[in-house]
């Protein structure tokens, strides 16, 4: 395991600390909780609050879009691990303004147990909070079970059009329609190459032979539909495309928001491939792109491979994605 | 069964668990790394040493320090077991007498807290299927009759297919598999059941 770490046990904290160190124009530790980051501007009075959070090993998810017109506060959970309902409760808490508090996060079992307990200690101290759950990642279950779908990066859009929803100064119930909206019009899928390790655990939680690709892996490594032979960047775009497209309703003349996330090991230039064959294969269906965001924008430690998430807009979604945003992990000017 | 536990006995309890757990961190995240996210024997070595912590320095009686071990537990551990054994230490709470409760008791608030907050059914691939059949079978039989229908509860899930929680996106491949939080839980009932005096903590 060629990995950088100190004590194992120690991995989350230090990540933090370094990551509230090397951001400092944006985000700043609560006070009352270690593993709960604010976004400067957090808890401002009379705004709706968005709250996230999730498992470390992600970066720059969870906490790197805390940020100005994104998230207000962010619950850090252990490596792969649902942060604490008291996490949640702290941010919670700490994004509260009055105006009552948006939890936007992944359908996890251990975050919809732990957000559903910090949001009933929140309303006996007279927070209102509505949560959504995302559920955007098309391989982890039909569409007719939409509900059991694990939510990957697409919680990113959602998070981007839900703080610039409540930035408008939108009421708590408006920015949940228009979070559940964004995530319902947005499909994911990610293709793995190799797979990750916890450092406390020493070699990989699952195998991916050398040769093969796993199409529809999990963000920890859940395995996809399929085991296949590695195919060039070009076939891998395609295939990925056409899951996404398959599973949602777009037709020529629609327009679309593009994530393509790397999973931590993959070269960007190797996303600038994938990307490059995605944009074509788009616009040949008469989809347009109206903004692409290509990057690492939601990892699992060093995994190799690859998320595609596309989210189909209409005027208030294209809005709300143009909208000026800065966050450690995404900046949008407007 | 009708062994009591007083606020002694649930503190070795509760101290045994915690070091039984410690010992079996590798063995639990290894399992969970196969079905799950690898997290499984941190979540719980921490999570009962956290508890043993509360409930020896808080409350002012057994109810109250089983409360502070439920309080302690969810602020340490996130991931589902935080909920689950959270919700199991304030079950048992609200039905322990002032001094003590009994071990019956104890185990079926612990079944019934962690049905009710994470609404696995008998037969999902999960902690349930230890807990449950225990305490049924606490209501009437001894303590190696209990770890009995544990442990056979815990085979039993190398033959389901997870319907909850991480494991569950798996489908067959959990199939020959045993579930890393059924584990945990007969971990948990072996230190109860030495606490007690009777066999327990198999390797």
């Amino acid at each position: 395991m060629q990995r950088l770490f100190n004590d194992p046990d120690d991995i989350v904290d230090e990540t933090v600390s370094g990551f509230v160190r090397a951001h400092a124009d944006h985000v700043t530790l609560s006070p009352d909780n270690p593993r709960v980051v604010l976004a400067k501007g957090c808890g401002e009075t009379g705004r709706v609050g968005i709250v996230t959070g999730g498992g470390s090993g992600h970066e720059p998810a969870f906490m790197g879009y805390a940020g100005e017109r994104m998230v207000d506060a962010v619950a850090v959970g252990e490596l792969f691990s649902s942060p604490t309902a008291k996490a949640f409760l702290e941010a919670i808490r700490a994004a509260d303004g009055g105006a009552g508090v948006a939890v936007l996060y992944g359908n996890y079992a251990g975050d919809n147990m732990n957000v559903k307990m910090a949001a009933r200690m929140a309303a006996k101290e007279g927070i209102e909070v509505l949560t959504v759950v995302a559920n955007d990642d098309v391989c982890s279950a039909p569409i007719d079970e939409r509900a059991k779908r694990r939510g990957v990066a697409g919680e990113i859009l959602m998070w981007k059009v839900g703080g610039a929803k409540a930035a408008t100064g939108a009421s708590l119930t408006e920015v949940q329609a228009t979070a559940q909206k964004a995530i319902d019009a947005t499909r994911s899928v990610g293709v793995g190459l190799a797979p990750c390790t916890l450092p406390a655990n020493g070699k990989p939680n699952f195998d991916i032979p050398g040769g093969k690709m796993e199409v529809g892996i999990g963000h920890h490594g859940e395995p996809g539909t399929e085991v296949a032979d590695l195919e060039s960047a070009d076939a891998v775009a395609d295939r990925m495309l056409k899951i996404v497209l398959d599973d949602h309703d777009l037709a020529s003349g629609d327009r679309v928001c593009v994530l393509l996330s790397g999973l931590g090991a993959t070269p960007i230039n190797e996303l600038y491939v994938v990307y490059d064959r995605v944009a074509k294969g788009l616009e040949e269906k008469g989809i347009s792109v109206h903004r692409p965001f290509v990057g690492n924008y939601f990892t699992s430690l060093e995994m190799m491979g690859v998320t595609l998430t596309v989210m189909k807009l209409d005027d208030e979604l294209e809005a709300l994605i143009d909208a000026p945003a800065s966050a450690p992990g995404m900046a949008v000017k407007g | 069964m009708t062994q009591d536990l007083d606020r002694a006995a649930m503190a070795a309890f509760l101290k045994r668990a915690a070091q039984r757990l410690e010992e079996c961190r590798t063995e639990l995240s290894t399992l969970d790394g196969e079905v799950g996210d690898g997290d499984h024997g941190a979540s719980m070595a921490d999570g009962f040493s956290a508890a043993a912590t509360g409930f020896e320095t808080e409350g002012d009686d057994l109810p109250g320090a089983l409360r502070a071990a439920g309080q302690r537990f969810l602020s340490a551990v996130g991931a589902t077991v935080g909920p689950l054994y959270a919700t199991a230490f304030i079950e048992a709470a609200g039905r322990s007498g002032p001094d003590s409760i009994p071990a019956p008791t104890l185990i079926a608030a612990f079944d019934d807290g962690i049905a009710r907050r994470g609404n696995a059914q008998p037969g999902d691939c999960t902690m349930r299927d230890v807990w449950l059949p225990a305490a049924r079978c606490a209501a009437s039989g001894s303590m190696p009759e209990v770890l009995e229908a544990a442990g056979a509860g815990l085979e039993a899930t190398r033959t389901m297919v997870a319907a909850k929680g991480r494991a569950a996106r798996l489908g067959s491949r959990t199939l020959g598999r045993i579930d890393p939080g059924a584990r945990s839980a007969l971990v948990i009932l072996e230190a109860l059941s030495n606490t007690l005096g009777g066999e327990g903590d198999s390797a």
